[in-house]
């Protein structure tokens, strides 16, 4: 009697294990992305100040950030730029007033807004750029419009000032 | 006092005389001699019975001068007094009578046969019917067998998807009494979602296995006199197997085929119909294994044991909504965090610049652009629906010890033990474009939260019943648990980004109870033709409890926040621009000039202002927390007279005392009178009434919801809470019902059991939630709840419920076969007859505040979201080694009604274009179930079986409400064709 039980409970447990194996496994989230995303708390900013000799005042910030690539965005905010006009800006060689060498052509400002144009970020693929920031002798020049190269605002990078902000 | 002891020992003497029992053994045949196996035999007068073996043979222990009743599918019923003899071989005839088993539930006298009932039941053999049925649970076979019965389980995968409801008459689950073996099932802790509005605690019919089940008897009349709170729209009760003295055993695995429907006449876009169509392949893969075993002891006793262990992969159906995944901000990189740092949301564009490839860098600027790059499609960010995925397992047991060899009193328990653990998705897809609820961290592309729904549930009886003289008694302590952990994953507190937890703890809910009953009867046969009186004590006590989860669950976080470092410092991130809100807005004041924060270290401000506590589900919190406890006394009287052998009436009288909120009075007269041997007639009339539940009083809970997308925050508050108070919102009552019911029953042809039961229920002051108020509703409200939403449980309203119900059972040898025809359909109505409102301290209107306090979609809800008319139509057929079955089930259409005017856009309905409630009707469907046994020996055989193999589909939701369901629910589901083949063991 006792072997019957025996027989009976041990194929009862012989399917519940081989049952139990089975696996169930969670729904996971989309987790596709390239690399390089996420916060960007690395930066430096510096000064832009008016020179325009019209008086528009237009000032505010370069910001360079450093991205986890080690790639370099740059980031123009300006105040008091001029509706549905778009600002050249450039960086220079030497401090302002300075040199006069173009060392590198960014976007254009949207005057609507105060940011560069085309994307919000100018993107420099040289990875060894944003290390490079703080010895730069540079400024960057803000033109009126694409055909009036008058200077509506510069500001010194590099050497050539102290951040005013950055991380 | 000698003399009482004298007379007691006298009488216990006589007692044990009397109680002399016997084992008798025999077999069971046909008419024309062939063995009949699962044959039952029921000791006359009681419930207690056997069934036959293979062999058609059986053992059962009974008063030597007793008598046994025979009876089985398809034949007649023989009754054979015992006297004294230990060897009965009974013969039955072929009848058309079917299921003809001796009911106990909705009497507490002699047991009846179906057609001998005062009010219409029904009785599913779960242990004769489960073999060829494709439904796995005991809820969904008996929607495939009893028309009245539905079980509606949210199909959104959501919480309330972890529980399987029983409902009937479509009233609520907590209106319907489920009893095992006669005794109380205590309710799941969770409030639910209802297919008919509102909210209810239920029993869940998953913890009970089907393997432990023996039959379901199902009492389609209101009995709350007779077994208290909650019986308004019937009882069902669930007998357990006794010892079957042999070990039977089945291994199920079924899947669903996950064929879409034909689309192409319907507005779904082409594209979103590729992504439909774009399956992967079979899903919602099942396994479940039940065994059961079964031993008769010497001493006439047994125990049966049953186990049932299942688990289901998901089957997903998407949705889509052709929601915006990624937004402007974020394929332009342009978010900021809380001090103005950059968020890299599309760091593709940023490569695609590196390369100077400007032709990809515009495609990625597009939602479909970054889509395709990552290789997802919109069905990877859409809302699931569906089953979800699920592990389950239940063992109970079924114990009988008579205490003595010679008296007939005996010890018995009962009891079950599940685990079930539920990985719902019922949640909105939290799309990347949603900044208030988005990290990049975590969820760079969105997340889909999912619950978790973790639980333990216990039920135990203990009793003693047997003969005090002439008097049968019946002592027993029923106890009952269930713990329901919820818990999510794929989730985060946006308010404290990335430094979430993934995975919560939201939070326990537990509701117990405990049930002492003495019940006594006593059969007074020589009382014209036979009189039953009965009468019994209840004691009940309940406890609901709500557990807090973990601080992150329902805490809101700082990481939105901007503290100054020093004194008077602008607002400003590195950029020198004011620091943007969660919209890409400035924030600033009047001038256009950013904030000053006075204070270094002190002033902050909360600039992203992300949506706090866990997403979907916000973990319950302390002011949620409850720990109550109730006690109910109930006292019953019952009387069942056979005037004539012709005309029998019972009458109840129940009273019972709530610790809470009072006292209630009910009573019940039925009554059935043969016209001639083969056709009688059978009314009833009661009241009764249901309890607030202890969840429905007690329960809290701030909830996530979406208009059109768009979230806001609701709090569901008690009755007690001091927000109700402010508004006027008083305690809840009880419902109150009456009950009317008259049927006819026939046997027609002596193959053909018809009955035809017509029946009305009014329900006075029934539960439902309101609207959710907000302080613009009610100005009184604003200190309390400031810019959230309230609403609250209420006696909103009366309701009615009426209809006529159909059942036909035919059986007639076929050739060498027998076949079985089985038809049942309902016809009903349900009516909200109107809201009781009362004064409250709003702003609003009459009409608004009626409209707010029980909306249209509620009252839309109960009348029209269950069909009112069901058809089911079924027949079997057994030959040799094979048995089939074949069924249709007929759903009548269902309705959902709109609770709030928006922009009809659906070209398919009227009025488009303009605004107005996106009512919708949805079709009457029909599905085909088959199944087909093959015994390849005495001790195995193999089961094909299908549930809605033509793969029917309910109608689409009408493009204005496909946010989170594409089909209609209510009726056959959403899930599609489903097929099972299954191995039965037994030895």
């Amino acid at each position: 009697m006792i072997k019957t039980y025996i027989k009976k409970l041990s194929v009862f447990t012989v399917l519940l294990i081989a049952f139990s194996s089975c696996n169930i496994e969670r729904l996971e989230s989309a987790q596709e992305t390239a690399e390089g995303g996420g916060t960007i708390d690395t930066f430096t900013a510096y000064t832009i100040d008016s020179s325009d000799p019209t008086g528009s005042n237009v000032y505010g910030r370069i910001v360079f950030w450093k991205t986890d690539l080690d790639q370099t965005l740059v980031q123009i905010s300006l105040y008091n730029t001029i509706d549905d006009i778009l600002h050249p800006a450039i960086l220079v060689d030497g401090a302002a007033g300075v040199g006069t060498t173009t060392l590198m052509t960014l976007d254009e400002v949207d005057g609507s807004t105060g940011e560069l144009s085309d994307n919000k970020f100018f993107l420099i693929s040289d990875t060894a750029f944003y290390d490079s920031i703080s010895v730069l002798d540079a400024h960057v020049s803000i033109s009126l419009s694409p055909s009036d190269d008058t200077i509506v605002a510069m500001g010194d990078i590099g050497a050539n000032a102290d951040p005013v902000d950055s991380n | 006092m000698k003399k009482f002891l004298l007379t007691t020992s006298l009488l216990f003497l006589t007692i044990i005389s009397f109680a002399q029992e016997i084992t008798v053994a025999g077999t069971v045949k046909d008419d024309t001699g062939v063995p009949l196996p699962g044959a039952n035999i029921i000791v006359q007068g009681t419930t207690k019975g056997t069934i036959t073996d293979f062999d058609g043979k059986y053992t059962i222990d009974a008063p030597s001068d007793g008598a046994l009743i025979f009876s089985s599918l398809g034949f007649e019923t023989a009754t054979i007094a015992i006297n004294g003899k230990t060897t009965i071989d009974a013969m039955l005839a072929t009848a058309a009578e079917q299921l003809a088993e001796a009911i106990v539930v909705g009497t507490r006298g002699q047991a009846r046969t179906k057609l001998e009932t005062a009010a219409p039941v029904d009785v599913i053999s779960i242990s004769k019917q489960q073999i060829n049925m494709p439904q796995l649970d005991v809820g969904q076979m008996l929607v495939a067998s009893a028309p009245s019965f539905t079980a509606v389980r949210s199909q959104g995968g959501d919480l309330s998807s972890a529980v399987n409801p029983p409902q009937l008459r479509g009233l609520g689950p907590n209106q319907l009494l489920v009893l095992v073996n006669g005794k109380r099932r205590h309710s799941g802790a969770q409030l639910i979602g209802t297919a008919t509005g509102g909210t209810a605690n239920s029993v869940d019919m998953d913890f009970i296995a089907p393997d432990a089940i023996d039959r379901i008897e199902v009492l389609r009349d209101g009995a709350s006199a007779q077994y208290g709170s909650d019986a308004i729209a019937g009882v069902i009760n669930l007998v357990t197997r006794r010892g079957t003295d042999k070990f039977t055993a089945n291994y199920s695995m079924g899947f669903y085929t996950n064929n879409n429907p034909d689309l192409s006449d319907s507005n779904i876009s082409e594209s979103d119909q590729e992504l439909l169509e774009d399956t992967d392949g079979i899903d919602g893969i099942t396994h479940q294994l039940g065994a059961n075993y079964g031993v008769s002891f010497d001493n006439g006793g047994y125990l049966n044991v049953a186990g049932m262990y299942r688990q289901n992969e998901a089957a997903i159906r998407p949705n889509i909504s052709g929601a915006t995944p990624y937004g402007e901000s974020y394929l332009n990189n342009e978010r900021t965090d809380a001090q103005g740092n950059v968020i890299i949301t599309n760091p593709e564009l940023l490569a695609a610049q590196a390369v100077g490839n400007d032709a990809l860098a515009a495609e990625l600027q597009t939602d479909a652009g970054l889509l395709a790059a990552r290789g997802l499609t919109q069905k990877d960010v859409s809302t699931f629906a569906g089953l979800p995925v699920s592990v389950l397992g239940s063992v109970s047991y079924n114990l009988e010890l008579p205490l003595s060899q010679t008296s007939e009193i005996a010890f018995y328990s009962f009891g079950d033990f599940g685990y079930k653990n539920t990985d719902g998705f019922g949640c909105f897809y939290r799309r990347a474009e949603q900044t208030d609820r988005f990290n990049y961290d975590l969820y760079p592309n969105g997340f889909r939260p999912q619950m978790i729904i973790t639980q333990t549930n216990l039920a135990f009886t203990g009793g003693v019943e047997g003969m005090l003289g002439e008097w049968n008694f019946d002592f027993s302590n029923t106890f009952g648990t269930n713990t329901q952990r919820y818990g999510q994953f794929n989730t985060f507190n946006a308010s404290l980004q990335s430094e979430s937890p993934t995975t919560m703890d939201l939070g326990t809910h537990k509701f117990s109870q405990n049930t002492l009953n003495f019940d006594l009867s006593r059969f007074f046969p020589d009382f014209l033709s036979g009189l039953n009186i009965a009468a019994g004590v209840e004691f009940r006590l309940e406890n609901y409890i709500i557990e807090r989860g973990q601080p992150e669950s329902f805490e809101a976080g700082d990481a939105g926040f901007f503290t100054a470092t020093e004194d008077n410092q602008a607002l400003i991130g590195p950029d020198g621009f004011p620091l943007e809100s969660l919209n890409g807005s400035p924030i600033v004041d009047n001038n256009g000039d950013a904030l000053i924060l006075p204070f270094g270290g002190v002033s902050s401000y909360p600039v992203l202002q992300y949506s706090p506590n866990c997403q979907c589900f916000r973990g319950f919190a302390p002011e949620n927390e409850a720990n109550e406890f109730r006690s109910v006394t109930g006292l019953y009287l019952d009387a069942e007279l056979d005037v004539t052998d012709t005309w029998f009436v019972s009458a109840a009288l129940r009273t019972e005392q709530y610790s809470d909120f009072g006292g209630v009075f009910t009573g019940k007269f039925a009554t059935r009178y043969s016209i001639t041997d083969n056709m009688a007639i059978r009314g009833s009339v009661s009241n009764g009434f249901r309890a607030p539940s202890l969840q429905e009083l007690n329960y809290s809970h701030t909830f996530t919801f979406f208009v059109d997308l768009d979230p806001f925050d609701g709090t569901l508050y008690p009755n007690s809470s001091q927000v109700a108070k402010a508004i006027g919102i008083e305690q809840l009552t009880e419902e109150r019902s009456t009950n009317l019911a008259l049927g006819i029953t026939a046997k027609l042809f002596n193959k053909l059991d018809l009955s035809i039961d017509a029946y009305q229920i009014d329900i006075k002051d029934r539960l439902f939630t309101t609207g959710n108020f907000s302080a613009d509703d009610a100005p009184v409200l604003e200190p309390l709840i400031g810019a959230g939403l309230a609403s609250f449980r209420i006696n909103g309203g009366d309701v009615s419920t009426k209809g006529v119900e159909i059942v036909a059972n035919y059986s007639e040898y076929v050739g060498e076969g027998m076949l079985n025809l089985n038809f049942s359909a309902i016809f009903s109505e349900r009516t909200f007859e109107g809201a009781n409102v009362p004064d409250l301290n709003t702003a609003l209107t009459d009409q608004e505040l009626e409209d707010l306090y029980i909306d249209r979609g509620v009252i839309g809800a109960f009348e029209l979201g269950v069909p009112t008319t069901n058809f089911i139509a079924s027949a079997t057929y057994s030959l040799d080694k094979w048995s089939g079955m074949l069924r249709g089930n007929y759903f009548g259409e269902i309705s959902r009604i709109d609770d709030g005017i928006g922009t009809l856009s659906d070209e398919n309905f009227p009025n488009a274009g303009e605004q107005g409630y996106s009512d919708q009707t949805f079709s009457a469907q029909f599905t085909t179930d088959l199944g087909i046994t093959y015994a390849a020996s005495k001790n195995l055989s193999f089961t094909l079986t299908g549930q809605n193999i033509f793969n029917n589909y309910p109608d689409l939701y009408r493009s204005e409400e496909r946010g989170f369901y594409l089909y209609g629910n209510g009726q056959q589901g959403s899930l599609g064709a489903n097929y099972l083949v299954r191995a039965t063991l037994s030895f």
